[in-house]
């Protein structure tokens, strides 16, 4: 059963410490892109856009945190470093801000799209069936490896290019955030390949190479096809195609492709080396 | 397709506007992606020939016939033109496609049909 992507929060005291986690969040100028939006004319087929890129945003940080929890429960399984547990812990805080900071921002733009997914298939089965630390190497490659390695330059590329000042501080915080994140990854590979057999990093290699290919499906869709006009997606939040997908090449054969292959990580031919 | 929306018992955080888009996640992709998702080109054609009528696509006026670049995902296609009976259809695009648009005369009698569910090829 697909359901609603909305969300809430239970306010009174819960929220009043969580605020005290982060309190970075309620220090940024909100309400200043909706007074933005009512008073530049933005064409409302931007606009639209710019809700469903910011709703897409907040969902995948959502399934992030998803992703962050299940890796985490898979490196204490795994009885992996206690250092690099108690790093990993922080991290499904920060996706369930990233959540918040997006939501926000498509809140402001007038709301959130009608965004339905399927709350059984957030993470998906990475690993299953492995051996605990081939399990939590798996969640690692497909979740931080690929995914978080890949989304910090993008992120950072958007930060660069946004315009406007809340959705700076967004994304300024969550590149900030991500930056942890991306190096975590490295660093339990680094020490789990010791404990790994050649098959192990065989079926690593499958890992990634399904996570690259979802990855250069959604480029191959963005390719020849027109978005928004540049100025104005700078101003709302995004990169234009050619600048995403361009800096989206550079970076995956530079923070994904490279440092696997270094690692004795074989990739498919489909990966091309960098 | 059935879409579960549960009632939100807290303070509203993101609340899905209705009509202003769909999308359905197939939860494959790995990274967040804060780029304006890929158009194409949808082509409205109208039957009885010769109508010319506004056409509310996802919560969006264009004309018909006509063609307008669209997002790529499901849209929601729904016509209410004084003389016939409401129409609504639910496209998937993610290509360029025409789409006819069949109205059916008032006095035809209410069949109890309003619309129709189209892939979009």
């Amino acid at each position: 059963m697909y359901e609603l992507f909305e969300l809430e929060l239970i306010g009174g005291a819960t929220e009043r410490r969580y605020r005290t986690m982060r309190p970075e969040v309620e220090a940024m100028p909100w309400g200043s892109l909706a007074e933005t939006v009512a008073t530049s004319g933005f064409a409302p087929e931007v606009v639209i856009a710019a809700r469903r890129a910011w709703t897409g945003a907040a969902f995948q940080e959502f399934r992030t945190g998803a992703a962050c929890a299940a890796t985490l429960q898979a490196l204490i399984e795994a009885r992996a470093p206690l250092d690099l547990i108690g790093l990993a812990s922080r991290f499904p805080l920060d996706e369930v801000v990233h959540v918040e900071l997006c939501a926000r921002l498509a809140g402001e733009l007038g709301g959130a799209i009608e965004w339905a997914y399927d709350p059984r298939k957030l993470v998906g089965d990475v690993g299953a069936g492995a051996e605990p630390i081939a399990r939590a190497a798996h969640l690692v490659v497909a979740f931080f490896c690929v995914g978080e390695a890949l989304s910090i330059p993008l992120l950072h590329g958007t930060w660069k290019a946004a315009k406007h000042p809340l959705v700076a501080d967004v994304l300024k915080c969550i590149v900030t955030d991500e930056a942890d994140h991306g190096t975590f990854g490295w660093t339990f590979l680094d020490w789990a390949m010791p404990h790994l057999s050649d098959a192990d990093r065989v079926a690593l290699g499958q890992t990634a190479d399904r996570f690259i290919a979802s990855v250069r499906r959604n480029w191959v869709a963005l390719k020849d096809q027109q978005a928004a006009p540049v100025d104005q997606a700078h101003a709302l939040g995004w990169l234009g195609t050619d600048d995403y997908l361009a800096l989206a090449e550079r970076s995956l054969a530079r923070q994904v492709l490279a440092p696997l292959r270094a690692r004795g990580i074989p990739l498919s031919a489909e990966s091309p080396a960098p | 397709m059935k879409i579960r929306r549960r009632a939100l018992t807290g303070a509203p955080l993101l609340i899905a506007g209705a009509g202003a888009a769909v999308a359905v996640s197939a939860c494959e992709t790995t990274t967040g992606n804060l780029i304006a998702p890929p158009q194409v080109e949808l082509c409205l054609e109208v039957e009885p020939e010769g109508l010319e009528f506004p056409v509310n696509v996802s919560g969006t006026r264009v004309n018909a016939p006509g063609c307008e670049d669209v997002y790529v995902g499901e849209h929601l296609i729904q016509v209410d033109v004084e003389g016939y009976e409401f129409y609504e259809a639910l496209l998937v695009l993610d290509a360029p496609t025409e789409h006819t648009i069949a109205l059916t005369p008032d006095d035809a009698g209410d069949t109890g049909d309003t619309g129709s569910t189209d892939s979009g090829s």
